[in-house]
Parts: C-alpha cells; sequence; structure tokens
C-alpha cells in the first residue's frame, strides 16, 4: 500500500491530465459519433450546436429552464428544474471542479494554444491582484444574467416589457464552444452574423468579439475564458459537496509561492492562505499543478472524501521538477518563474 | 352513331369528374393550428410549433387539451372557420407517437368547431377528421390530417429517430398524405422556406401514381404537381420575400396547406345511398419558418472575425510595449555606506 502511495505521490499528474484531457475531448466533441449519449445537464461545455457532442451543457438547460412564466416555474414544471439540477449535482459531485481541469473541452483547448505560445517563446501575461479580484466579479454577473434574460422572456418584470425572444439561450449565444466545438466537426457554420433583428445582429457580433478575445487572451494569458466562464460560477457555488476535495496543512506550508507560480489561474490565495483547510476557490479548476510543485510533505492533498489520493511530497516534487539532478535546490524553471 | 353516343358520355362524365375536382379543390376541408383572430386570446399555446390548446395553465397539472381548428378553403390566411352539425357525418381519430388511438371529439368553441385529443407523449401526434357523404352518385371521402409534434426538452430526447417517423394508419384512414422525413429531423426540426420536401398521398396505405397535389403557403403562394410513378410530390418551399427589414421575423411560424384529391370509379352503397364514384380528398397542415440560412452572413461572420482579432492582438502588443521600461543599471557598492 505504501509502495502503491509511493508511486502515485511520485507521479506525473499533468501528464496524466494531457491524457485525460484528449480522451474526454473525444468523447466530447465526437462522442455522438460512436453512439455515446450522456445526458443533458453535464457540468462542462458538451456543446449540443456540435453535431458530435454526446449531450448537453448544464448552462444551456438551465437557460432553456428559465424561459417559462412565473406560474408555471411554480408549478410541477418547477420539478423539471429541479430533476435537472439534481442530474447536473450529481455528474459534478464526482469529480468537482476537476470537470474544468480534466474535462472541458474548451480548456483543453486553452492549454494547447498555451502550449503553442510557450513553443513560439512568447511571454504570457497574468492578472494584477487587484485585477484579479475586479475580474472574479464577471462569471458572477454572467451567471445571473443567464439566469434572469430568459426569465425576462417569459416574464415581464415590474411591469416593464418583456425581453425580446432573440435574445433566448443569451449565454450559448455568445458562448465560444458554440462556434469552436463545431469546428472539430467540419461545421462552420456557427460563425455567421445573424442579420435577422437589431438584437440578433448584435449577439451574434458579440459572439464573434468574444470568439476573438478567447483566441487572443487565451494565447496570451493561461486559461483566459475559464475567468469568466458562469459554469465555473456555478459549480462553486455546490464545490464544498463534491467529493473530491483539495486541502491544506496550514501548519507545513513555508509560503514559497510555488503552488501559486505554477496555478494557471494566478491564484494567490493558494500560497497565502494558512488558516483554510479546503483551498477550493471560484477560480480553481482542479489541475492539481499546486500538488506537484508544493515541496511540503503532506502540505496540500487531493482527497475522495477524507481517503488522500494524491499528496505534495518533498520526494514527488524533485522527481517531477529534476528528475536528473540529485541537488535538492529549487529547480529553475520554477524559481525563474 | 353508337361510337358518338359512347364519346358523348365519356365527354360528358369527364366534364362531371373536372367539375367535381374544381368544387373539390376550390374548398379543402382542413385542420389549422390557428385561432380565428377575435378567439385568439381565449386559447393558449405551447412549443416551438405552438400548438394551439384550450386556455389552461401548462404546469398546473393535468392533461394538456391540443385543438385544431375545422377550416374550409385553399387560402390558408383567408379559410374560413367551420361549424359542424352533428349531422355532418364525421369522425375524428387521434394518434399518439407510439401508434396509440387516444381519445378525440370534436368541440364548439365559441360558434367554430375544433378537434381535440389529449397530448402526453413526445414525437408526431397523427390527427385526423373523416368527412363522408352522397352527392348525386358520388361518395365524398375528406379526410383532413395534421401531424402535430409534441415536445418538451424536460421529457428528454430519447428515440428521437423513431418518434419522428412519420405514421400511417390504413385500417381506419382511406385517404391521407405523408410528409417524408429528412434524415436530419428531430424534435428541433423545422420546416423552413426554401427546403425541398416530398409529400405522398397514400390510397388505404398505398401510393397513387398521376393525381394532382397542391401546396399553399401562408403568404399566398401555391404550386400544384402530380405524383410521379413512385407516388410521390416534391415541393420547394419558395423563399419568402419581405420589402421592409423589419417584417423579418426568425421565429414567426408561416403555415401551409397541402392537398391532394381525386376520383375513381368504384360502385356501393352508403348510408342506404348508392354511389357509382368515390372523390377522395385528403389534406394536411403545417408550419414552417423563414429560411434558416437567407439572414445569415459568414462572409460577414468572418471579416467581424478577422477585425475583432486585429484590433485585439495591435491593442496588445501596443499595451505591452508601453510598459516596457527603459533599461536602467543599478550598481551597487557595498562599501558605499563606510
Amino acid at each position: 500500500m505504501n509502495n502503491i502511495r509511493k508511486w502515485v505521490n511520485n507521479a506525473n499528474v499533468s501528464r496524466f491530465r494531457f491524457w485525460v484531457q484528449i480522451l474526454t475531448f473525444i468523447l466530447f466533441v465526437y462522442g455522438s459519433y460512436f453512439l455515446i449519449h450522456i445526458g443533458q445537464n453535464l457540468p462542462t461545455f458538451a456543446c449540443p450546436y456540435n453535431p458530435g457532442s454526446p449531450g448537453t451543457c448544464f448552462l444551456l438547460s438551465i437557460q432553456h429552464q428559465m424561459h417559462t412564466p412565473w406560474s408555471s416555474l411554480f408549478s410541477w414544471r418547477g420539478l423539471g428544474f429541479l430533476t435537472s439540477l439534481v442530474s447536473f449535482v450529481l455528474f459534478f459531485i464526482l469529480f468537482n471542479k476537476a470537470w474544468c481541469g480534466f474535462m472541458c473541452p474548451l480548456g483543453t483547448i486553452q492549454d494547447w494554444i498555451t502550449k503553442l505560445r510557450n513553443r513560439l517563446g512568447i511571454r504570457y501575461s497574468n492578472y494584477d491582484e487587484r485585477s484579479f479580484k475586479r475580474l472574479s466579479w464577471v462569471k458572477y454577473v454572467l451567471l445571473v444574467l443567464l439566469f434572469l434574460i430568459p426569465l425576462a422572456i417569459a416574464n415581464s418584470f415590474f411591469g416593464l416589457p418583456k425581453v425580446s425572444h432573440d435574445m433566448m439561450s443569451p449565454f450559448c449565444q455568445i458562448c465560444p464552444a458554440r462556434i469552436i466545438l463545431p469546428l472539430f466537426s467540419g461545421d462552420a457554420s456557427q460563425l455567421f452574423i445573424n442579420f435577422t433583428s437589431t438584437t440578433t445582429i448584435v449577439m451574434s457580433s458579440l459572439a464573434i468579439l468574444v470568439l476573438a478575445l478567447f483566441f487572443v487572451g487565451s494565447f496570451v494569458k493561461k486559461r483566459f475564458f475559464c475567468f469568466f466562464c458562469p459554469m465555473s460560477a456555478l459549480q462553486y457555488l455546490f464545490s464544498r459537496i463534491g467529493i473530491l476535495r483539495l486541502t491544506k496543512v496550514g501548519d507545513k506550508c513555508t509560503r514559497c509561492g510555488n503552488c501559486s507560480r505554477v496555478c494557471d489561474m494566478g491564484i494567490l490565495s493558494i500560497a497565502e492562505d494558512i488558516t483554510s483547510v479546503n483551498v477550493v476557490t471560484d477560480n480553481c479548476m482542479m489541475c492539481f499543478k499546486c500538488v506537484e510543485a508544493c515541496p511540503e510533505e503532506g502540505c496540500l492533498d487531493v482527497k475522495v472524501f477524507n481517503f488522500k489520493i494524491f499528496s505534495s511530497t518533498e520526494e514527488g516534487f524533485f522527481k517531477r521538477y529534476n528528475p536528473v539532478g540529485d541537488s535538492k535546490e529549487l529547480p529553475p524553471s520554477i524559481s525563474k518563474k | 352513331m353508337k361510337n358518338s353516343t359512347q364519346l358523348f358520355w365519356y365527354f360528358f362524365l369527364a366534364i362531371l369528374l373536372s367539375s367535381a375536382d374544381l368544387r373539390a379543390s376550390d374548398k379543402p376541408i382542413w385542420l389549422s393550428n390557428v385561432p380565428p383572430a377575435h378567439l385568439k386570446k381565449s386559447v393558449s399555446s405551447y412549443g416551438m410549433h405552438k400548438l394551439c390548446t384550450t386556455k389552461q395553465r401548462r404546469g398546473g397539472g393535468g392533461p394538456i387539451h391540443v385543438i385544431q381548428w375545422v377550416r374550409e378553403g385553399a387560402s390558408v390566411e383567408h379559410a374560413q372557420y367551420l361549424l359542424l352539425s352533428d349531422t355532418a357525418g364525421y369522425r375524428t381519430f387521434a394518434f399518439s407517437p407510439k401508434k396509440r388511438k387516444v381519445k378525440s371529439k370534436v368541440l364548439n368553441m365559441h360558434g367554430k368547431s375544433v378537434v381535440e385529443y389529449i397530448d402526453n407523449e413526445e414525437g408526431y401526434y397523427n390527427v385526423y377528421l373523416v368527412m363522408q357523404r352522397v352527392s348525386g352518385d358520388t361518395l365524398y371521402v375528406d379526410v383532413a390530417k395534421a401531424e402535430l409534434l409534441s415536445h418538451s426538452c424536460r421529457n428528454g430526447h430519447k428515440n428521437v429517430r423513431r418518434a419522428v417517423k412519420p405514421k400511417i394508419y390504413p385500417e381506419v384512414i382511406p385517404f391521407e398524405i405523408v410528409r417524408e422525413r429528412q434524415l436530419n429531423e428531430n424534435f428541433h426540426f423545422f420546416i423552413a422556406s426554401g427546403d425541398r420536401f416530398t409529400y405522398k398521398p397514400l390510397l388505404n396505405g398505398k401510393p397513387v401514381p398521376g393525381i394532382s397535389v397542391t401546396l399553399c403557403t401562408e403568404k399566398g403562394w401555391s404550386k400544384k404537381e402530380s405524383t410521379d410513378k413512385t407516388g410521390k410530390a416534391e415541393f420547394q418551399f419558395i423563399q419568402d420575400y419581405f420589402t421592409h427589414w423589419s417584417e423579418i421575423n426568425g421565429r414567426k411560424i408561416y403555415y401551409y396547406l397541402i392537398f391532394s384529391e381525386f376520383t375513381t370509379e368504384k360502385s356501393g352503397k352508403f348510408k342506404g345511398q348508392d354511389y357509382r364514384y368515390v372523390h377522395y380528398s385528403t389534406s394536411l397542415s403545417d408550419g414552417y419558418f423563414p429560411s434558416r440560412t437567407m439572414y445569415l452572413s459568414l462572409v460577414w461572420g468572418l471579416i467581424v472575425f478577422v477585425v475583432a482579432l486585429i484590433v485585439i492582438v495591435a491593442g496588445i502588443v501596443i499595451f505591452r510595449e508601453r510598459r516596457k521600461k527603459p533599461y536602467k543599471e543599478y550598481i551597487f557598492d557595498e562599501n558605499e555606506d563606510e
């Protein structure tokens, strides 16, 4: 048992994640071609606009369900929404926010763009602390709008006129996954400007603008889009009930800062917070790079319930970052970052 | 002399039949999803196809009563709404997507007749109003049909292909028209102007070659075709034209009516009355949306994308250049303090 634990703790989780990402990318982008159907409340961007998608992203379901008059929403039809939510939570509870780090096809594409930037030798950007805190709210604003706009299509708020039907599924209309994922199935038909009405022109132009931002943004900033992703915000609301956990033992932390330096999302609190046990924040995507980069024995742990499945160890750290060296000094790749 | 008498009778018969045809094609009976203007507020609708239901709150519990208005006339916009008398000799049928017969009846709603059935399954319901009467020596069999897609995403999307397949009921419906399904049809499929569809009139479940099929749209376009050797008639829905941009409404459902009829020599007795000919007529009404692609521009999409890409990249390059600080060298002298 100890040998297995040692082998796992010394393992290169990033490499494991790379292969899981490829497999899940194939699953969520081409799954239906293999007659796979997973469900319509998935906590990841399984975009139904992509003909190969084996399921539907919960954000689409939720927008669809919110497009209901109050009278119906608070009737048995409301149960439909609740069952969808339960289905989403059941999917989510298993992997927690690792859905973002390991399974989201849009996240995987961003990681590939980052790899391309690395190869080209172009430096990346990070937000300063103030911008980081301010921008973190954007995803919650999007999440609220994603609920409110469909409701305002079906209902009048404060006697105001209802919102145009052209705003239906507003987030899907601007989501880059709607345009990008079908491209992998050879379908470029989503890259359009819709001239049906002023609203559709604005929304489809906004979608193209967000697409351009997605490509350039994720080229210069790791996981650029995840920062604004309402799915991430929604997941965080249920994060505490996830069985997969990322915990920290503050007493063992030396605040070396390795964990925040390797974090693709640029989360500083993982290094600075030595009081919290649960260190999963709304921006965390549970990629576990922080655990890999932590040289302190058992400071950061990945747990299923309370069972440790991957822990930070000094030996693992040096094996991963300095596999041939015999020195136990900080590897230059880390210290320079 | 004998030949000329025969010719006269043939000629007479031909005129009789064609006049019967003209009479019938002027006024096909059909089922419509659109309520009369003055009754719009007394009904409600649901689903992507805006199925007309009796005024009741969806989600308030209980089954959904879908209604179809009985109309007469080839003009989709102006066809009159009928009030069927009890002596009209009609029967109604409704079949669920699983081919189960469901209860249906004709109701009087504010002086207009509607066929009502209860909807509680996913897929196409087939609803029929069959009217038979003898006039002169001809038995008129009029079948008004509606294929109504019932779907709520809340119920999931299982067995889609099976649920959207066309179904026929030759054991009770003598003559009906069927729209052949396209490969990509699912619960979210809709007919759009510019699309091409094949229709097949079936007499007792078998195709009938060489008979007329007429399609009329709400916008006033109509086209008449004859069924080919295989009994099919193909129509391309004309691209609707809007004179003003504001008239375009991508979410508006327009309606169309397709009907077919023919007369055949067949003797028999119906309700004690003898007949020598049977005139079959069937209709099918459905909705269609404006063109899927006519108002979408991929070229503009690409142009906006490239321009946005250039502007954002330029913005980032300029931002990074501005943040560059000139090189400065500090030399610390450790002995400076001493």
